[in-house]
């Protein structure tokens, strides 16, 4: 279970994804250059607060990838990064929940490719705010990087300049906006 | 399980084509390696000539690989690297990239040499290519040098130690399928679909 410090305002309930104006992502250098982006769509997610703490669910289908390129899709899918078809799913599952709104610190276990390892996310919290027609809506902006290699992503080309073309920190980015149910 | 085994060496007295058979003859129980020999035909790849229908030895190629349950490659060293025809089969076999029999295929690759160093840099840049392919390969190689000397008259290997690890790279293959034939039996439906985390979803 999670523990909440008392800073944490998270109105109380269990807040469902709004998958439409919701996001995940990713971030890695490209060539040494560029920002290479891209992300995983619908992103399903929980977040449920009580009195003995907040705790945060999340969970995207790793074949909802946004790259297309008929090349690059199908190597991604592979055992050389995601391995689809061991691991289907990128899940999160959040173990402590702390600081302000302003300063959101969520620690997790991030399972992917097969490997499950503790992450920390630092974001804000905005809301709540009630929306025309009823409801109530919550959100979480939030971004933690992570070292692709340790998740046993280890592909990697050298570039005739020296460097490699793909960085091994990978910013992931989740945009969570949260209906409160009931 | 059937395995497909492909030898990189077009020679007639190959000692890779040998090895293979080496290893096919000894293969566990319940493991069937069958010996592709249609490597000669496959012609130099020219994406122009990749067309539906494909060329019928590339065709053949493809649906080998895809009727197999994994592929075991046994690989000579030219130059330092994989040979040609070995490299452009594979090149062949993984197009269209959307749609290969490569794709998620276990793969282990071994190999023979004359030389001292057993193939190994061949056998890596092999399992490079297989696994950029979409391959599930086996991190393991077999390191066999001086193959003029390496077998008996019957074509067996005389070390029990290579045997030994020839066993145990075709031994690791075969787990490899056995584990992605219970996953791919036994998948239930996909958690998001099954155990949606948010109500409104």
């Amino acid at each position: 279970m999670t523990t909440a410090t008392t800073e944490i305002v998270v109105p109380q309930g269990t807040w469902s994804v709004d998958p439409l104006h919701s996001s995940a992502g990713f971030e890695v250098e490209h060539a040494g250059v560029s920002t290479f982006r891209g992300g995983f769509a619908p992103v399903d997610a929980r977040l449920v607060s009580t009195d003995a703490g907040v705790t945060l669910e999340g969970r995207v289908a790793v074949d909802s990838i946004s790259i297309d390129d008929e090349n690059i899709r199908p190597h991604l899918l592979s055992p050389e990064f995601f391995d689809v078809e061991v691991n289907p799913e990128i899940t999160f599952r959040s173990t402590e929940v702390s600081g302000t709104a302003d300063d959101l610190r969520v620690k997790g276990e991030l399972a992917m490719a097969g490997a499950s390892l503790q992450v920390e996310a630092t974001g804000t919290l905005r809301g709540p705010s009630e929306v025309p027609g009823g409801g109530t809506k919550i959100a979480l902006s939030l971004v933690a990087t992570v070292d692709r290699t340790a998740y046993g992503m280890n592909w990697q080309m050298e570039m005739p300049g020296g460097g490699q073309i793909l960085a091994n920190d990978v910013k992931l980015r989740v945009e969570l906006e949260f209906n409160l149910e009931g | 399980m059937r395995i497909l085994g492909i030898a990189g060496s077009l020679r007639r007295d190959s000692h890779n084509a040998r090895l293979l058979r080496h290893v096919a003859g000894r293969a566990p129980a319940g493991v069937e390696i069958d010996i592709w020999e249609g490597l000669k035909s496959i012609p130099p790849y020219d994406e122009d000539d990749d067309v539906q229908p494909a060329p019928p030895p590339v065709a053949e190629l493809r649906q080998a690989i895809a009727a197999a349950d994994g592929v075991l490659i046994a690989t000579p060293e030219y130059n330092s690297s994989i040979p040609g025809v070995l490299k452009n089969a594979i090149d062949w076999a993984s197009r269209p990239r959307a749609s290969t029999p490569l794709q998620n295929k276990p793969a282990a690759v071994i190999g023979a040499t004359t030389g001292r160093f057993g193939a190994v840099w061949a056998q890596a840049e092999t399992r490079k290519v297989l696994a950029s392919a979409g391959a599930r390969v086996v991190d393991l190689d077999l390191p066999l040098a001086l193959a003029h000397e390496a077998f008996d008259a019957d074509g067996a290997l005389t070390s029990a130690e290579l045997d030994a690890r020839a066993h145990e790279v075709v031994e690791a293959l075969a787990e490899t399928i056995r584990k992605r034939e219970r996953r791919l039996h036994a998948a239930p439906e996909p958690a998001g679909r099954a155990q949606q985390l948010s109500a409104a979803a």
